[in-house]
This record gives C-alpha cells, sequence and structure tokens, in this order.
C-alpha cells in the first residue's frame, strides 16, 4: 500500500471515529452559545467560535456525521441504481440495453449541478431529499462501468461453463459476474462518495442542502462568508475538512484500484 | 557469436534463469525447449536487457560478438535491439499496431536503426515482404494489420525482425498461437531464411516436434536450469536426464498409435 | 446404437456457416475424436449439441439416456485458467451443479464433492482452495470432477489438454481414458492436433470450414487419409 493510500485511511479513519462518537468527544453542545462573540482558537475553543459563539470544534465534529452519511448514503444509492441498471444492460443487451443506456445519455447531457439545484428548489431542502437527490443524479458513471464490466465477464468461458451445468440468469448475474465485476464498483463507489461530499458541501453553501440548526461542513462554510476577513478560521476549518476528506477518500480510491486489480 | 555465461535472473520470489550457460555459433539453431515456468523467455528477455523491475539480472555475461550486452549503456544497447539482435514473439494478433499499415510498421524497424528516407524505407519493406512470401507484396504493404490472418501476421512480424539484418533472430513461441498447418509453414519459412541469410536463431518453445524439424543443437530446461544439452538428435533419441526423458516418452505415449 | 443423431445440422453467424449441413451419429461408449483448425465450427457445433445455442436448421436427437440434458451432457473446457470462476473455491465450485439441480442435499453434497476429487485424484484438503491456488493441470482436474457432478452420461471434451504442458497433457488423457471405462461414459472429443486424436479416439471426425470432411478410424485416418485436407493435418504434424 502506498504511503498516500495510508494516509488517505488514517484521515478517513479518524474523520469517522469522530463522527461517531461526536457526542462523547464534542466539548460543547454544538448548537448551544457558549460565547457572546467570535472567538478565534485557543486552549477552551480549538477551532474558536462562530459568529453565533458556538464551539466550531463541536460543530465540526457533528458536521462531519451530516456530511459522512450524506456522502454514503447518497452513493449507495448511486451504487445500487448503477449496478442494477448495468447489470441489466450488460448481461441482456438488445432494446434493454439500449433503453437504459439511453436514459443515462439523457441524465448525463444534463449538467448535473444544475439539475440538482432545480430538484431542490422545488423540494424541501432537507438531510433527506439531499442524499436522495445526489444519488439519484449521480449514478450514471457505475452503470457505465457495471455494464462495460459485465459485457467483458459474459463471454467469459466460466460463465459459459455455469450456463452448462444449469444456472440460471440470475444466479450467473449474481453468484458468478458480479462478485468478479466488484473491484471496479468498489472503486468507483469511493470515488463517487468524494464526489457526493463535495455536492452536499456545495448545496448547503447555497442554502439547498442541510437546514441550520443542524451542521454541516457546507452550511458552516456558508455561514462562514461575512467574517472571512475577521475571522478566516471559520471558513478554512470546514474547508479544510472537505478537502482533507475529498483527498482521503481519493486516495483509498486509488488503492483500491491497485489492490484490487491484482487478482484478476 | 552469443555466448552466455553463468546468466542468474531473479524475481522476488522466485530464481527464474539459475546459473545458466550456453552459445550459439554464427548460423547455427538453437532449441530452448522448456515448459511454463522453465525460464525460457526470461532467457530471451535478458538477452535484450528488458527485464522489468521487480526482476533483476544477478549474475552472468551476454557476450556477443565479443562485447558483453550487460556492459554496454543502454544507447548502444538500442542499437543492438532490433539492429543485430531481434525478438519475435508468441501472439502475432496483439504485436502490431492495429492503426498502423504494416508497411508503415516495417519501414519504421528500418528508419530507426538504418536511418533510410522514407522512400527508401518503404521500398525496403516491399522487399521484406517478398523476402517473407507474402503474395503481391506491393499491393499488401498498404493493408491494416486486421486484414491479414494469423499466419500472414507472422510472416510481418518476421518481416520486421529481419528488416534490419539481424545476425541472430530470437523466435519466442512464435507458432503456438498458430493453427497446425500454419505452424508449418512459418516453421519451413523461418528454417529457409536462416539458410538464405546465415542468420543464428534461438528458438524457445515447449514443442519437441519443433525442434527436431528446425534446431542443431538444444538445450533442455527446468526449473531455470540447464538440465541437457546437446545434438538435437543425440538428446531426443537417448536423453539422459531424467526430466528431459520423461518429456520425450510422453511425446512418444501420444505418437504411439 | 447411437446416443446422439445428428442430421443437417446447419448455424450460421451473419456471413459465415459456422456449422454446415453436418449429420454425425454418437455411438453409446465410444470416445469419437473431432479435429480441426481454429475456425473450422468443431466448438460451434458442441455447443450446438449441448444446446448453449440454437441451430438454425436440422435436428439433434438424444438417446433415452440423455433426457435431462444439463444433468445428462456436461461439457469440459479447454483453458482452466478461465473456465473457472476465480471467486468460487473448489469445492463450492464442484458443488454447483449438484445443489442448483438438487441432485442432493446440502449435507450430502460435501460427500459428493468429496468423492468427486478421489475420481479426478486431487487431494481432498483442495476443497477449500481458490483456483489462483493450482496448478494449470490440477484446475483441469476440478474442471472434470465438476462436469461429472452431476453424473452425466455423456461429455463433450473440448481441447481439454490444449493449454498445459506435455508432461501434464498425457497424465490428464489418461486419467479421462480411465474415467470413461469406470463411469461407462461416451465422449466428444474436440482437439485440434492429430497425435492427441490418435490417441484418445475410437473414431476420427475431421472438420474444416463446417463440414464434416472425412470420419473413420484412427488406423485409417493417421495412415491412409483419402481427403486432401486430412492429407495436409498429417503432414503438417511435428512429431519427434
Amino acid at each position: 500500500m502506498s504511503g498516500a493510500t495510508k494516509f488517505g485511511f488514517l484521515i478517513m479513519l479518524l474523520l469517522i471515529t469522530g463522527a461517531v462518537l461526536a457526542p462523547a468527544l464534542a466539548p460543547f453542545d454544538p448548537d448551544a452559545i457558549s460565547e457572546s462573540e467570535i472567538q478565534g482558537p485557543s486552549a477552551r475553543h480549538w477551532f474558536g467560535t462562530d459568529d453565533l459563539g458556538r464551539d466550531l470544534f463541536s460543530r465540526a465534529l457533528f458536521g462531519a456525521r451530516i456530511s459522512l452519511t450524506v456522502g454514503v448514503v447518497a452513493v449507495v444509492i448511486a451504487v445500487l441504481i448503477g449496478t442494477i441498471g448495468g447489470a441489466l444492460a450488460g448481461y441482456y443487451g438488445g432494446w434493454l440495453d439500449g433503453l437504459i443506456m439511453r436514459l443515462v445519455d439523457i441524465m448525463l447531457a444534463f449538467p448535473s449541478i444544475f439539475l440538482i439545484l432545480a430538484i431542490q428548489t422545488m423540494l424541501t431542502p432537507n438531510i433527506y431529499n439531499v442524499m436522495i437527490v445526489i444519488g439519484l443524479t449521480s449514478w450514471m458513471g457505475v452503470s457505465r462501468l457495471v455494464r462495460g464490466e459485465f459485457l467483458r465477464i459474459r463471454e467469459l468461458q466460466y460463465v459459459e461453463a455455469a450456463r452448462a451445468i444449469g444456472c440460471s440468469d440470475l444466479r450467473i448475474i449474481f453468484r458468478h459476474i458480479l462478485p468478479n465485476a466488484a473491484g471496479p464498483i468498489i472503486v468507483a463507489g469511493t470515488l463517487g462518495m468524494a464526489g457526493a461530499v463535495l455536492t452536499e458541501s456545495a448545496l448547503s453553501f447555497l442554502g439547498l442542502g442541510v437546514q441550520p440548526p443542524l451542521s454541516s461542513w457546507g452550511n458552516m462554510l456558508m455561514d462562514s462568508q461575512a467574517y472571512m476577513r475577521d475571522a478566516p478560521w471559520l471558513a478554512i476549518i470546514p474547508g479544510l475538512l472537505i478537502l482533507l476528506t475529498v483527498l482521503s477518500l481519493y486516495f483509498i480510491g486509488e488503492g483500491l484500484r491497485e489492490k484490487l486489480n491484482v487478482r484478476d | 557469436m552469443l555466448e552466455i555465461n553463468e546468466l542468474t535472473v531473479t524475481y522476488p520470489e522466485v530464481t527464474a534463469v539459475d546459473n545458466v550457460s550456453f552459445a550459439v555459433a554464427k548460423g547455427e539453431a538453437l532449441g530452448l525447449v522448456g515448459e511454463s515456468g522453465s525460464g525460457k523467455s526470461t532467457i530471451a528477455l535478458a538477452i535484450m536487457r528488458l527485464i522489468d523491475r521487480p526482476g533483476k539480472i544477478e549474475n552472468g555475461q551476454v557476450w556477443f560478438n565479443g562485447r558483453d550486452l550487460r556492459q554496454l549503456p543502454e544507447c548502444e544497447m538500442i542499437a543492438v535491439r532490433g539492429g543485430q539482435i531481434s525478438l519475435i514473439f508468441q501472439d502475432p494478433f496483439t504485436s502490431l499496431n492495429p492503426v498502423l499499415t504494416v508497411g508503415d510498421q516495417i519501414a519504421e524497424a528500418v528508419r530507426q536503426h538504418q536511418g533510410l528516407s522514407r522512400k527508401m524505407a518503404w521500398r525496403k519493406a516491399i522487399e521484406m515482404l517478398a523476402l517473407v512470401q507474402i503474395r503481391e507484396p506491393a499491393q499488401r504493404i498498404g493493408d491494416y494489420p486486421h486484414q491479414f490472418s494469423g499466419g500472414m501476421r507472422q510472416r510481418v512480424m518476421i518481416a520486421m525482425a529481419l528488416a534490419c539484418q539481424p545476425q541472430l533472430l530470437i523466435a519466442d513461441e512464435p507458432t503456438t498461437a498458430l493453427d497446425v498447418t500454419i505452424q508449418a509453414e512459418i516453421i519451413r519459412l523461418l528454417k529457409h531464411l536462416q539458410r538464405q541469410l546465415g542468420l543464428s536463431i534461438i528458438y524457445i518453445t515447449h514443442n519437441f516436434g519443433i525442434v527436431k524439424e528446425v534446431c542443431d543443437r538444444v538445450a533442455v530446461l527446468h526449473g531455470g536450469k540447464i538440465v541437457e544439452s546437446g545434438p538435437t538428435a543425440q538428446v531426443i533419441g537417448a536423453p539422459r536426464d531424467l526430466y528431459t526423458r520423461r518429456l520425450i516418452d510422453c511425446l512418444k505415449v501420444l505418437k504411439g498409435n | 446404437m447411437a446416443l446422439i443423431e445428428i442430421k443437417n445440422l446447419t448455424k450460421t453467424f451473419g456471413p459465415t456457416t459456422a456449422v454446415d449441413h453436418v449429420s454425425l451419429d454418437i455411438i453409446k461408449g465410444e470416445t469419437l475424436g473431432l479435429v480441426g483448425e481454429s475456425g473450422s465450427g468443431k466448438s460451434t457445433l458442441a455447443r450446438l449439441i449441448l444446446k448453449l445455442l440454437h441451430s438454425d436448421a436440422g435436428t439433434i436427437i438424444y438417446g433415452s439416456e440423455l433426457e435431462r440434458l444439463r444433468r445428462d451432457c456436461q461439457l469440459v473446457f479447454q483453458d482452466p485458467q478461465t473456465s473457472l470462476n476465480p471467486r468460487i473455491r473448489v469445492g463450492e465450485a464442484i458443488a454447483e451443479p449438484i445443489l442448483i439441480n438438487q441432485l442432493k442435499p446440502k449435507a450430502e453434497a460435501k460427500a459428493r464433492v468429496l468423492e468427486l476429487l478421489g475420481l479426478v485424484k486431487l487431494p481432498l484438503n483442495y476443497v477449500r482452495r481458490y483456483p489462483h491456488e493450482l496448478s494449470g493441470g490440477e484446475r483441469q482436474r476440478v474442471g472434470i470432477a465438476r462436469a461429472l457432478a452431476s453424473s452425466p452420461k455423456f461429455l463433450v471434451l473440448d481441447e481439454p489438454v490444449s493449454a498445459l504442458d506435455v508432461s501434464i497433457q498425457v497424465d490428464i488423457l489418461q486419467l479421462l481414458k480411465e474415467l470413461k471405462e469406470r463411469l461407462k461414459l461416451t465422449y466428444l472429443f474436440i482437439a485440434h492436433d492429430l497425435q492427441v486424436i490418435g490417441y484418445m479416439s475410437d473414431r476420427i471426425a475431421v472438420m474444416k470450414e463446417g463440414q464434416i470432411v472425412e470420419l473413420g478410424p484412427p488406423a485409417e485416418i493417421l495412415a491412409t487419409p483419402h481427403h486432401p485436407y486430412t492429407q495436409k493435418l498429417l503432414a503438417s504434424t511435428l512429431k519427434i
């Protein structure tokens, strides 16, 4: 495993631990006003406090829960849709393949950020809608990938061998093909999660994502806008967290890519 | 002309070639016979200094016309590769670039080593196609690889390999991917070219049938070591080594009927 | 007695006719060798017989022993490297035909797998291994065990040794001969190598461009072939 991948795993482990143990680790209630003004980082407030005097370290910890959950759930949705679509298209081919792939083309033809924005302005912007909308607009890459893998693996002899001993289509898809396509799917999922975290931040930054008083890194960034000059840490800290998350996910994705390819 | 001395090539977990020595004289055909994993292809790569990391030439010398190829600077080695020693591979389906015509690919080999003009190189390419007995070479020269059958592609590979008049040709399982009737044609062609051009050839193969057909001498490899070597008729007729005998016996079982 | 009767079987792929009006009987208990070069249609013919492909014209009549096609007829593949799923352990791979055809309850399947491993002379602890932990010859033995799992009467062997080293080829061929005797099987043995075909077969069919050009006992085909293509094939075989 390369140094970058190790770094990625380490950072992700820290972030996940922080998110899971947020209630125990946070020194303050993330929504409670503990100071009367903005304060810079200090021994009492490691990351300082925000414009309302709330402890930024606590908010960042709780924000990690939201941001990472949104990322994971959105990716799970995207991978599920993408895998099922790609598997059906790749395995059966014909008109089903045509239908699914044209749908993919149409979805890809929309600039997804505008699509997401448009949908979000129509829906009530809450955390559930954010996850679903990101999931529904980011499955196309996975489905192309899975289709490609299915087209390749379908022609391998062990698939014909499975047919020769009388396996059903479903069994061939789930037992013989899918596990052999798992590597690229996992890599795509990891990289997709980085994208989902970024999209969530962008949405929340624009006020169309996670709504206050819940904190996510994106809306922490939004809140910091007015104080960029006087209290730069308000922007730097959530920004840095997003950067670290995305970077570690990319490093992990690259590491997995190398690791998982070796087997084949 | 080529003399290999105590060559050892290692990979992190195996010694692929273990203290191997042999020599090839001018105009001679040597068979390097072994089964998969015997190290026979690694020897070819080691001669050409094409061993990729983590593989490593641990020890030994590769004397070619009085120079140790292991000591040559890389720039001189490039001139040796393809210029004085050529290599052809097993699979003619992936060894040719599908987006270039066969003429381009042969001409490129010539231009690289002999610095001929575009026009001269093209003429040379047609000559080479004729040499490997492709009919109507002037017409076929502009075709793409997919317009050639497997056997024809292997002929093109041979043309490329011989374009710069090398002294030594290393043929690594040159016919394994081909049908038996095509295999017989290619082997006949190589035998003919060897005589006509006074080439030395190293045949790397698992097939004693090919060795019997074309090789003057043979070295049998097993587990990276040469277990037996000698004149072809002697090794096949009266193998001394246990492993060689077992291989020959297997072939006799099949021949039995 | 014909186990399988093939009449005028034809299959085209686009412009090419892979199998061209082939008529052939496979006799119970024999090894019928089918020899031809790449593109001759021999693998297509095999897949038509196993109904892995549908024919365009012609008929195949199966003997009464072959009622349940997917159980009674099996296929052994050329390349043991790719014909086993890399993520499925040897034991599960062999058990799969037993379980999906519900030939035995799960508890008894295990014993059957061990029996099959013994039959192909592999150590019993290979049950837990993955294909990549096995050598080529061992993998081919697993392929054979898997094909035998549903107790078939008829096996198609599609170039079963051509991807293997010579010394291993002979071992596998001998094993196949032995299994045929012991289990009273009928073989369709496909190869491009006349020597291998000659060693295995009771009758040899020579295939070229989708047609059977010559059919006869090995002594005849290998000694006095009539068809020019068979003669060429024989002349091209490099013997020691």
